[in-house]
């Protein structure tokens, strides 16, 4: 293994790595273009504010001067006024989401610790399991599960939901986080083990740092969904402001498909915000380089 | 239709930021009532002290629907001490069973159709109705209605509103403009398509029928509607009431040649889809958005329940809705003058409970101090109970209102409400896009879904 | 005592007050998990398994084993789950026109949803990886995935509409370009079989957010090192892209084919709210969800279900080759 590469050296990686070829530019360009266009007519219909034309006229045709006037910020008024009250289901969704994503992810830290690092009879066959198990609809679940929180007398709070975004969330978040577990060089877990490490101290001091981006990028997408269910939700605690959140305020105000396009676009970005930023913030995770040069050659 | 009310609930919903300035959250979590008297509380004498109980309340009602449902629930709070807890959900129809099989069924359930009624009865996790409510139920709704609120010739729910659905919307200024008349039989309804399309030769846009079934998950149904109401006025009561029981096959020969009346009209490009396009265009387009067009100009006449004010509320709050205004709406003419045909749905309420304070209050939603204290909640609502003060109603409702209290007329429930969900709620939905979306013949249509009603049903 | 105010809080400091506890609890029985397997000396591998392994087994037992056995079980019986129909449910579903309509769909979209997303995903993270706009650039793909899909299917009404879609602007604009004037759009959505192409298109442009994410951190787990050696070795960007690249990260992009396949198999919001599953757009989950929640017919509904497990077999047979492969290579 070579030495930890300088400064200057990663630099001139970079730079000769740069999307040399104007073809290799345009294609991801063409991707960029093709990927946003479909949103901006939801972002230019939000702020359309004839509400007859959004339905008749093509979103472009807005930005013919004559139509200028049509823009405002009318539609966001609608939706954050006339007595929404959104703040308090933004903190249900904010209750929900941040355990939602915690436990599933450490659960499934360890599980796939031992998977990729602890060697136990019908391993494989245990991981083919569980990584089949993504299959299951929530909907066949709903009726068992529900059972057993109505035994329990919790079914209606926040306890369940978070039990059940676990459940959801483990199968994809082992499996994920089992593959990158992977990429952790051998000898590092090795030379650990011969310093004379246990697997706590492993798991804990050498794999997790490791797993940063791996993590990051995996918590962005468990945010995204527990963010945005609205299923099970309304499933395991109804649709009540002590526990509903944002999505299914949202999708009362505006149904899930209507003429109602002068609620429904601006409602759609005020529920993308959050998710957004959380892509933003942890996109700082993304690190290049974590295990390049972590193995002392 | 299945779903009428839960759109008319959605169309309300949006609309109603701008009738009512209502606060607060929507599923109403009310503080802890404390019992008050006085006045206002004299006819609630009869359901005594409830305090300390606690009543829950399962609807499809949401935001301000579900705000003015609550609104509706208070003065019974406040003057019987009970605490009523109201969840609204769209999605009742699919939670309900679910949260029925799991044990936790609310005390009271507000369903959106007759059919729903008998398959949770069938579950017999449904509780009798109570003496009072039945009394409530029999003293001020009439025959027909009772009937719809039956399973088994039983009162099993209480029709807690209604909607009616067999109006023709049009643009009184515009018909004053162009000199038109309001049709008062089916042949005038024709001629007076005919003088449209003339009228309109030239222009390629504008039609006299303007036509939209498109509505997501439940496309299809404002197709069954205008099926349903060519049946009811080219048969007659009796033979509606067996084709929605399927006692008379689904292609029936009859239900044929009325279905073909609704073609001769709809399925000719002179005559649709003004602001839209060709008869094709009739299965793409949103039924929400069909009524612009008669705001444009681009079309004349939309056959739709008359929830939809909503939309027009909605849509532009500067549409006048009224009999000399921008929009109105008519009875869709029978075959001849004084024959008068009205289609509608309702809500029912289930109890799944029978404590005291629960059966009290069904006894309520029975009464007409409900369905007063509802009506002055939120405007845009209706219902069947005859003990309802009209003067709390704005003019379209009370269009409504008495089109289905008036004794002249025949009434019949939405057939598509009444059929098993697979045929109400499914084929036949499908089966009036194809129609439109893909030209299917008339026949081959009802062919099509006599051979897929499940058997046994 | 009561559990009240940790159960069912009622004001927003009492929400975040169970929410610490819900975490603090959680806190505590990771430790105790760490502490027991730290405490015994040479404490086996299995045994560390076991208990690393215990609670995300226990849990997905529960609420995922445990249900997917009662739903096989309701497969061989009717409507109401109560008297046994033997195969009639399966033998429903394989002869019905409309369901092999339906299969051939399901099949469609769990090939084309994952190879479409998983190749532009790929792509993307590759070409702007270490340019100067990487994050800006990465943000535009990854908005649709922050769309919830109901969302997403409203702005592909914008796209797909006969009158004012942009689908439907650009077809006139090329009819115009080759002289034909007077002609209308198509229907777009109500044509069989490129409605369906659509609406695998918008799961595409869903799922490649996604894809680019998670391979995007992939290719950034690529050491420096590896990628300065392909350099000296003179290989220009396609060759490292094929000859190092993909090599490198083949794990990943098995890892999010798998998944962007079930996701793909799984999901019905979209042809829900697109088309209701008419014109021949249908696919099995949305086909489920309806025998099972709006007709009632539970047996049906848990048949459907069951094939959607049958159709993860080839994928499952694909990852255990893809694991076997690896495990010969570490």
């Amino acid at each position: 293994m070579s030495k930890k590469l300088t400064r200057r050296e990663k630099a001139l990686i970079r730079s000769k790595n740069k999307l040399s070829s104007p073809w290799a530019s345009l294609l991801s360009i063409v991707i960029a273009v093709l990927w946003t266009v479909p949103t901006m007519g939801l972002l230019v219909t939000s702020f359309r504010q004839n509400r007859m034309a959004i339905s008749t006229s093509g979103w472009w045709t807005s930005f013919a001067p004559s139509h200028w006037k049509d823009f405002g910020l009318g539609n966001y008024k609608a939706v954050l006024g006339g007595g929404y009250n959104l703040g308090s289901y933004f903190v249900n969704s904010f209750v929900i989401t941040i355990p939602g994503v915690v436990i599933p992810i450490t659960l499934a830290l360890l599980a796939a610790y031992a998977f990729a690092w602890c060697k136990f009879p019908g391993r494989n066959v245990l991981f083919v399991a569980v990584f089949t198990l993504q299959v299951v609809p929530v909907q066949v679940t709903m009726i068992p599960l529900l059972t057993q929180y109505v035994n329990w007398g919790l079914n209606n709070t926040f306890w369940v939901l978070w039990l059940s975004h676990t459940i959801f969330g483990l199968p994809l978040a082992i499996f994920l986080l089992h593959n990158f577990m992977l990429d952790i060089p051998k000898e590092l877990i090795e030379a650990a083990k011969m310093d004379g490490a246990g697997h706590v101290q492993i798991f804990l001091k050498v794999v997790l740092p490791l797993m940063v981006p791996a993590i990051a990028s995996f918590a962005i997408f468990q945010f995204l969904w527990v963010w945005n269910d609205l299923l099970v939700a309304l499933a395991f605690a109804g649709n009540t402001p002590a526990t509903a959140p944002l999505t299914s305020r949202l999708s009362d105000m505006v149904g899930s498909r209507g003429s109602a396009w002068y609620l429904l676009a601006p409602g759609a970005f005020i529920a993308m915000i959050v998710p957004v930023a959380v892509f933003l913030l942890l996109q700082r995770y993304f690190v290049r380089g974590m295990l390049a040069g972590s193995v002392k050659g | 239709m299945k779903r009428a009310n839960v759109y008319k609930g959605l169309a309300a919903a949006i609309s109603a930021a701008t009738l009512v300035g209502v606060a607060g959250c929507g599923s109403s979590n009310s503080s802890e009532s404390t019992k008050s008297s006085g006045a206002q509380c004299a006819p609630y004498k009869v359901y005594g002290d409830l305090s300390g109980k606690k009543i829950s309340v399962y609807t499809i009602w949401v935001d301000q629907e579900g705000d003015a449902t609550a609104k509706a629930f208070s003065q019974f709070e406040s003057c019987t001490g009970a605490k009523v807890s109201h969840e609204g959900s769209r999605d009742l129809a699919t939670q309900l069973p679910v949260r029925i099989k799991s044990g936790s069924a609310p005390d009271i359930a507000v369903l959106p159709q007759p059919g729903l009624v008998k398959s949770m009865v069938d579950t017999g996790k449904v509780a009798k109705l109570s003496k009072d409510a039945l009394a409530n139920v029999s003293k001020y709704y009439s025959k027909d209605w009772q009937d719809y609120a039956s399973v088994g010739g039983k009162v099993v729910s209480i029709p807690v509103d209604a909607n009616a659905k067999s109006f023709i919307w049009y643009s009184p200024k515009k018909f004053k403009e162009k000199g038109y008349k309001v049709p008062q039989t089916w042949d005038e309804m024709v001629s007076l398509t005919k003088t449209i399309a003339k009228d309109n030769k030239g222009d390629t846009g504008v039609k006299p029928w303007s036509v939209g079934l498109e509505g997501g998950a439940d496309s299809g149904w404002p197709g069954t509607d205008w099926l349903e109401d060519a049946v009811l006025r080219f048969t007659d009561g009796d033979t509606y009431n067996q084709w929605v029981a399927h006692k008379i096959p689904f292609n029936d020969p009859k239900i044929v040649a009325a279905f073909k009346e609704v073609g001769k009209l709809l399925k000719n490009t002179d005559y649709v889809n003004g602001g839209f396009g060709d008869t094709k265009s009739i299965a793409s387009t949103s039924w929400q958005d069909a009524g612009n067009s008669l705001i444009d100009g681009k079309g004349y006449l939309m056959h739709m329940a008359l929830f939809y004010q909503s939309n027009y509320e909605s849509s532009n709050p500067d549409i006048s809705i009224s009999p000399d205004g921008d929009a109105w709406a008519f009875p869709m003419p029978s075959l001849e003058k004084d024959k008068k045909n009205m289609l509608g749905g309702g809500d029912f309420a289930v109890a799944f409970s029978d404590k005291p304070e629960v059966q009290k209050f069904e006894a309520f939603l029975a009464s007409p101090e409900y369905a007063n204290a509802r009506a002055k909640a939120m405007t845009g609502w209706i219902t069947a109970n005859t003990g309802l003060d009209e003067s709390l109603l704005k003019p379209i409702d009370k269009l409504a209102y008495t089109s289905l209290t008036d004794k002249n007329t025949t009434f019949r429930f939405d057939g598509s409400d009444l059929m098993p969900a697979e045929v109400g709620t499914g084929i036949f939905f499908k089966e009036m896009i194809s129609y439109f979306g893909q030209g299917k013949s008339e026949q081959d249509v009802l062919d099509t879904i006599e051979k897929s009603w499940p058997a046994g049903k | 005592m009561s559990f009240d105010p940790i159960l069912h809080p009622d004001t927003t400091l009492g929400k975040l007050l169970a929410m610490v506890v819900a975490i603090l609890l959680f806190v505590g029985v990771m430790a105790l998990v760490l502490f027991l397997t730290n405490v015994p000396k040479n404490m086996p591998s299995w045994g560390v398994a076991a208990l690393f392994l215990l609670p995300s087994i226990a849990l997905m037992c529960f609420g995922l084993l445990y249900p997917t056995i009662v739903t096989f079980r309701s497969s061989f019986y009717g409507r109401d789950g109560q008297e046994a129909v033997g195969l009639a449910n399966y033998i429903k579903i394989f002869s019905d026109p409309h369901f092999l309509q339906v299969l051939l769909n399901t099949v469609l979209w769990t090939v084309l949803v994952p190879l479409c997303a998983t190749a532009v995903g790929l792509l993307y993270a590759v070409l702007v990886d270490r340019t100067r706009f990487e994050k800006l650039a990465k943000s535009l793909v990854f908005l649709p995935m922050a769309i919830s899909m109901v969302g997403a299917a409203i702005i592909w009404k914008f796209v797909y509409d006969q009158k004012i879609g942009l689908l439907s602007a650009i077809y006139l604009w090329f009819a115009h370009l080759f002289g034909s004037s007077d002609v209308q759009p198509p229907q777009w959505l109500m044509g069989a079989p490129g409605n369906t192409f659509l609406l695998i298109l918008v799961m595409i442009w869903i799922e490649a957010g996604y894809a680019m994410t998670v391979l995007s951190a992939a290719i950034k787990a690529i050491p420096d090192d590896i990628v300065e050696a392909a350099r000296l070795d003179g290989l220009n960007g396609r060759q490292q892209f094929f000859y190092m690249t993909i090599p490198l990260i083949r794990p990943s992009i098995v890892v999010v084919l798998t998944t962007v396949a079930m996701a793909g198999l799984k999901s019905f919001d979209v042809v829900r709210t697109m088309t209701a599953g008419n014109y021949g757009t249908s696919v099995i989950a949305n086909e489920f969800y309806t025998q099972t929640f709006q007709y009632q017919n539970t047996g049906l509904g848990a048949a459907l279900a069951v094939i959607m497990f049958i159709v993860v077999i080839p994928l499952i047979v694909f990852n255990v080759y893809q694991m076997k492969q690896s495990q010969e290579v570490r």
